[in-house]
């Protein structure tokens, strides 16, 4: 294959990887913005969602849709249920300090990662993707004879893959309609930017950091149910999509929701375009200089504010 | 529960309360009757703001009580005592700066029983704010977004409104409107706690004051004794 198709074919993994580091990036950033506090167990909620996605899809049995959908719905509720709890028992009695709770969520992914491996075992878990659609891309050559189309061998995609770039571009978007158009969209921002004031003005503080959290971990899991038919259930799945997310919100801003969407799109297509023409640990050695590069000339980020 | 004029409506006794481990009020006690403009006086760092922090429920009553009409409200959240129709307009304004006027508005009014009826009252007090629905309040002139703190607070339909410094840093002319909006407030039935260094101010629209100092209560005075006690004003304010 010539480079062009192959760059091509890299973008498209990179674009997936996009998708996917932009959902659980903006349940980071939105717990991080309106809570203020850096949710360090947030790739095992991810890895949680992908270990229940397999659960529920293997359990259910029958057509490989029917327990894909379900896992799409069960697993992000359970996970969301379940930081929620979290919350309750052990951020709001730690007052939501920031030093505190980095403590407490460092406790809690160990919690996470060693009950799944308990629960569900060390072997990675595949689950087969709802459909089986495979798509030869088109390329173009000049000749003497004008513009030719040709099918290059191995210049293939799947359905599911363009559909999980769809799926994400829905959440996401759904998510930014959500803040902006809805009543619960303005409590979380009226919260974000002052939650004294929020509180004077009627606002449950403390059941608004409540909801954050589980959508923020629910967010998480279902990335992690998008991306399981392509990458299998692993309990140590989660440090990846740790690392990449806060790569995420701090070069995006922290808090800021176009910043970290447009640092998901910059450096979930890096990564994928870097690890299939190098390596993947060159591509996480690249996105953390540029992290590095980011906290020295611009501390808050592309999009964040100076906060006091 | 109907509160006659005169009635008292707040009733704030023996309040000890602070930040943390640093205690700032150490028995304040005052009350504030239905329809009156009540004035809290004293030096920076008397503990005037706090008391009004401590009234929102924003800062952490250790003992003393704090009745508005039959509820205590020591024993509530803070988001619940907006509910009790008691409106904060606090020190610097504090607005939410990236929403806009509108959104800002909707905040007011998300316990409001009757939202639409507080919004036109709110237009006909700061028609200006109508023009600015869709600008971000950061970007609202010092003048316009105490107007927008103002109307905030009103749209929680106030029957106690608390003000810490409304007129802190605005030129005169905006001043004057503030203290017209303090009395078309007062006439309306609204009863007014207000916190404010500028006593001009305060002698024109105060019907009562209590000087606060190191955070105890020291002295009260009626607006016919205010003329006859200038030295209690130089006494507690340094003026």
């Amino acid at each position: 294959m010539d480079f062009a198709p192959h760059l091509f074919l890299a973008t498209l993994e990179g674009a997936i990887t996009a998708a996917v580091i932009s959902l659980t990036a903006v349940g980071l950033s939105l717990v991080f913005g309106i809570m203020r506090v850096v949710n360090v167990a947030h790739g095992e909620f991810f890895m949680l969602g992908a270990v229940v996605a397999w659960w529920v899809a293997s359990t259910l049995g029958g057509h490989a849709a029917l327990g894909f959908l379900a896992a799409l719905i069960i697993a992000p509720l359970f996970v969301g249920l379940m930081a929620a709890l979290a919350d309750r028992l052990v951020l709001e009695r730690l007052n939501y300090d920031l030093e505190r709770t980095i403590v407490a969520t460092i406790g809690l992914l160990y919690v996470i990662q060693q009950v799944a491996l308990m629960t569900f075992g060390p072997d990675a878990r595949p689950v087969e993707a709802p459909f089986d659609l495979r798509i030869a891309i088109p390329w173009f050559e000049f000749s003497d004879t004008g513009v030719n189309l040709i099918w290059p061998w191995g210049l293939a995609t799947t359905g599911y893959k363009l559909a999980v770039i769809a799926a994400a571009a829905i959440i996401v978007t759904s998510i930014i309609v959500f803040l902006k158009r809805s009543r619960f969209g303005l409590m979380m921002r009226a919260t974000q930017m002052d939650s004294e004031m929020a509180s004077a003005f009627g606002i449950p503080v403390r059941r608004v950091y409540c909801v954050v959290f589980g959508l923020g971990a629910a967010l998480a899991a279902l990335g992690a149910v998008l991306i399981v038919p392509i990458q299998q259930a692993h309990y140590l799945m989660g440090g990846d999509p740790l690392l990449l997310s806060f790569i995420v919100v701090i070069i995006g801003g922290l808090g800021s929701l176009p910043g970290t969407i447009l640092a998901a799109v910059l450096i979930g297509m890096s990564d994928g375009i870097i690890s299939v023409f190098f390596s993947p640990t060159l591509a996480k050695i690249l996105a953390t200089l540029l992290v590095a590069l980011v906290l020295i000339f611009r501390p808050h980020g592309l999009f964040g504010h100076h906060t006091s | 529960m109907l509160i006659l004029a005169h009635q008292s409506m707040l009733e704030v006794s023996n309040l000890h309360a602070g930040y943390g481990k640093v205690r700032v009020l150490f028995g304040l006690n005052f009350n504030v009757k239905g329809g009156e403009v009540h004035c809290l006086l004293g030096r920076n760092g008397a503990g005037k703001s706090t008391a009004l922090k401590a009234i929102m429920g924003l800062v952490k009553t250790t003992t003393g009580s704090i009745k508005f009409e039959d509820s205590e409200l020591t024993h509530l959240p803070a988001h619940d005592i907006p509910k009790q129709r008691i409106g904060l307009i606090p020190q610097g304004r504090r607005l939410f700066s990236e929403l806009t006027v509108a959104e800002n508005l909707r905040v007011g009014l998300m316990t409001s029983d009757t939202p639409e009826r507080q919004e036109i009252r709110v237009f006909e007090l700061f028609p200006r704010l109508q023009e600015r629905l869709q600008q971000k309040a950061g970007t609202l002139s010092g003048g316009e977004q105490q107007m927008l703190a103002v109307a905030r607070a009103l749209c929680l339909e106030p029957k106690l409104l608390l003000l810490d410094e409304p007129t802190e840093g605005l030129q005169p002319t905006m001043v004057a409107l503030i203290t017209d909006a303090i009395s078309q407030l007062k006439n309306d039935g609204v009863a007014i706690l207000l916190v404010e260094q500028h006593v001009d101010t305060v002698i024109s629209v105060a019907d009562r004051v209590t000087f606060v100092d190191n955070g105890r209560t020291v002295a009260s005075l009626k607006a016919n004794e205010f003329e006859d006690n200038r030295d209690i004003f130089s006494t507690y304010l340094g003026v």
